[in-house]
């Protein structure tokens, strides 16, 4: 699932949401950030629950193309392990 | 610029300006704690918001005035009279940092300097300052930290309500503020609440931090970084070995082992040692009862705490920041309504249908009730901006060697704020003007028997339907023979010219006339007072002048209360209907044949023994003849003048909504836009004050 916005916040966390839970239903989840250049905490936690739920069901979870701005969104709010795949 | 960086440059705009209201307040009537409040919360609030976006520079310098600010409320240290004026200059430098911030630019060598410069005075003014020469004052800050305290490690904690991210704020911001207070060791992202994919409401905060945090910073400090959300978190700050508290904290966790060992494997010591002094079973017994009263203690901590923010953060009077363009918005739909509602007014007169007609008069007092309200939205009182030029007029008076007496009358008046924006320039230049050039040197004056310290004054009031602004000093008066020699050298006008007092005057307002001896940084250089007058006109105002040699000089400012939806008074000639602003109009006569025989082929009559010029609309708009029985002459006054306009028909009141002429038809002399009547018929609306002016040239 590639992202389209370059932005993505509360505004959008809705409709990421509804996004998101059909690439569940795969076995591999995977999103590209290759667009993204924002992300707020709202968005972060919802990747935080993503990544949790892969683990749970055994499936692949996986944030991929992160540009430094998000990265060093990740690394500021503690949550550098969303690149790492799997929730640990 | 993003919305969030557009509401902080507002607020940080609107602090500064109370910042330096205080100031002047202070320079002018003494100090008084409620100036001194005013200083410390702008710098206080500026602080804040500008730690929310990075802005580093800015915080850095603002912590350092609010310390000294903090001392002088404290009353540690008396405000003395040199102090507002390095208050004066810290909230300039203040706006030059926010400035650079909000472009995202770094400082350049001038600002670094006086950023320097200033922290050094205003440290150099703590109560616990040494007596050192300035760059010894810097190593020792260098060595020992801004506040010279012992560094501490503190455990925070706090979780976001659920609410938390429809407060608007982001916890990002927060998080980036702790390393401008002291440097965050630790910091855990706390996930264990956030629901599965399946079961999450994604606009809900789930989620928490804990944080070692070392600084310097006392408690207060340290609790102010949560100012903002204080409502939106649940939050306990306590020093890192504090161990009851930390247990107490473990303790209120449901996963507690895991939430220690997380604590563990994240490096915070203090876990980490409290994990290494296992507690006696007695200890651990005592401690359980304890820990009872340790959470309690926690929340009644946090209770307290937000009370005592809240009482802090409790403003003087309720106000609700809005994006003007919505007012704008809201006063198109309103003009759209009126527009609307014309037409149905003229229906029910066609249907003849009394119940309509009623109705449609009901919705006509309720719009233009809405109307004004709406309009009330955008009214401010002049002299909240008008209060700026008092430290301009200070400033300009000080680089001239000149004294002035400077009083704002009025201040109390209100007017679109847009139109208060738009003022301000050519006002600023006015003012400028007559420090430089209209008042005279003190020896000068004195010689003249005047007193040492020139007087200028702004004064406002309404007149009218209109607002009037008065700029009037006592200096020399306009150089009418400069003037003139000078516009006849431009070509501005020939040399037999019969042009009145008031002409001359007005020739100021030609394209690149400045009789000014010497062009100073002030005023002088011949390009600005030919803007102001545009500037003015683009508001549909006016400007005048009035000058006596040795007495001084008057600016006479008129401004339209609004620019939008006026009170017209709608009335025909020949063909065409007219819009006159109901406002100016004093009475409606009719022309009947004792006034035409008095008139005798002039355009005068007289009314109540006092001549009245008339200006006849059919001539003048070269209006067809109309078999109209009736002629009226509606009369208007418009600052000293009055006159009276000759028109067909008199309708009567009408809710005008005013709309551009377009390009081919904006520079029709007299008239100033048009509107549409419920027939969709076009009206002009006149320019009573082109119209005026003709009218008493043609007299001249």
């Amino acid at each position: 699932m590639i992202i389209e916005k370059d932005e993505l916040t509360i505004y959008e966390v809705e409709s990421l949401y509804q996004e998101l839970l059909g690439e569940f239903e795969s076995d591999l989840v995977s999103i590209d950030m290759k667009n993204v250049n924002k992300i707020d905490m709202s968005i972060i936690q919802l990747f935080v629950s993503l990544q949790k739920s892969c683990k749970e069901s055994s499936k692949k979870f996986e944030l991929k193309n992160l540009n430094q701005e998000v990265l060093d969104i990740l690394k500021k709010s503690a949550c550098e392990f969303l690149t790492g795949g799997d929730h640990e | 610029m993003s919305e969030e960086l557009k509401l902080f440059c507002e607020d940080a705009d609107e602090q500064l300006s109370f910042m330096e209201n205080a100031l002047i307040e202070m320079q002018e009537n003494g100090v008084d704690d409620e100036s001194i409040g005013a200083l410390f919360r702008a710098m206080h609030t500026i602080k804040g918001t500008a730690g929310m976006f990075g802005f580093d520079s800015v915080v850095g310098f603002t912590h350092i005035a609010e310390n000294l600010l903090s001392e002088v409320r404290e009353g540690k240290i008396k405000l003395k009279e040199e102090m507002i004026d390095l208050f004066f200059k810290s909230k300039d430098h203040a706006q030059k940092l926010i400035d650079l911030a909000v472009e995202d630019k770094e400082l350049d060598e001038d600002t670094k300097k006086t950023d320097d410069e200033l922290q050094k005075i205003l440290k150099s003014m703590m109560p616990d300052a040494k007596p050192t020469e300035p760059s010894e004052v810097i190593i020792q800050d260098e060595e020992s930290g801004d506040e010279g305290g012992e560094e501490e490690l503190w455990h925070i904690s706090f979780r976001l309500k659920p609410h938390f991210f429809s407060s608007g704020m982001d916890i990002l911001s927060i998080i980036s503020f702790f390393s401008i207070l002291g440097e965050v060791k630790h910091l855990l992202f706390v996930d264990s609440d956030i629901p599965d994919i399946n079961s999450i409401n994604p606009t809900e905060a789930y989620i928490g931090y804990e944080v070692l945090f070392s600084t310097d910073a006392p408690y207060a400090e340290i609790e102010e970084i949560f100012e903002f959300v204080i409502d939106d978190i649940e939050l306990h700050i306590f020093k890192a070995d504090d161990e009851d508290m930390l247990e107490a904290l473990i303790e209120s966790c449901d996963d507690k082992d895991g939430f220690r060992d997380r604590l563990v494997s994240s490096g915070f010591e203090n876990v980490i040692a409290l994990q290494k002094e296992p507690l006696k079973l007695e200890d651990k017994i005592e401690k359980t009862d304890e820990k009872q009263e340790e959470s309690q203690k926690i929340e009644s901590q946090k209770t307290e705490k937000t009370v005592s923010v809240k009482k802090k953060a409790s403003p003087k009077s309720f106000s609700l920041r809005v994006d003007s363009s919505k007012i704008d918005q809201l006063i198109n739909q309103i003009s759209e309504m009126v527009i609307a509602n014309a037409k149905v007014t003229r229906r029910a007169d066609v249907l003849d249908d009394n119940e309509l007609d009623e109705s449609a008069t009901i919705l006509s007092d309720m719009l233009e009730e809405i109307r004004t309200g709406v309009m009330n939205i955008r009214m401010v009182q002049v002299g909240d901006s008008f209060n700026k030029f008092k430290r301009i007029v200070h400033d300009v008076a000080k680089k001239v060697d000149k004294e002035i007496d400077f009083e704002i009358i009025g201040g109390e008046t209100e007017l679109d704020k847009m139109v208060v924006e738009k003022i301000s320039d050519p006002l600023m230049h006015m003012l400028r003007n007559s420090i430089d050039h209209g008042i005279e040197m003190p020896s000068e004056r004195e010689a003249l028997g005047k007193s040492p310290k020139g007087h200028v004054s702004l004064k406002t009031y309404p007149d009218a339907g209109t607002i009037v602004i008065e700029i009037s000093d006592d200096g020399k008066g306009l150089p009418k023979e400069k003037i003139l020699e000078k516009a006849i050298a431009n070509g501005l006008i020939n040399e037999n010219n019969n042009l009145s007092d008031k002409d001359i005057y007005n020739l100021i307002f030609a394209a690149g006339l400045s009789t000014a001896e010497s062009v100073s940084d002030i005023s002088g250089r011949g390009v600005g007072m030919d803007v102001v007058k545009r500037n003015i006109e683009s508001l549909r105002g006016t400007v005048e002048i009035d000058s006596k040699p040795g007495e001084g000089s008057l600016f006479t400012i008129r401004l339209p209360l609004t620019l939008a939806i006026i009170d017209g008074f709608l009335t025909q000639s020949g063909d065409t209907k007219y819009i006159i602003p109901l406002e100016m109009i004093q009475e409606c006569i009719e022309l009947d044949d004792h006034y035409r025989k008095e008139m005798d082929g002039n355009e005068f009559i007289n009314l109540r023994d006092s001549m009245l010029p008339l200006l006849d609309v059919r001539t003048y708009f070269k209006e067809e003849k109309t078999q109209s029985k009736r002629e009226n002459v509606v009369v208007v006054r418009y600052g000293d003048y009055k006159i009276g306009m000759m028109v067909d028909e008199l309708f009567g009141e009408f809710q005008t909504v005013i709309k551009p002429l377009g390009e081919v038809f904006r520079n029709v002399p007299g008239i100033s836009g048009g509107t549409i009547l419920g027939s969709g018929e076009i009206a002009l609306i006149f320019d009573i004050p082109k119209l005026m002016e003709h009218k008493i040239r043609e007299i001249n």
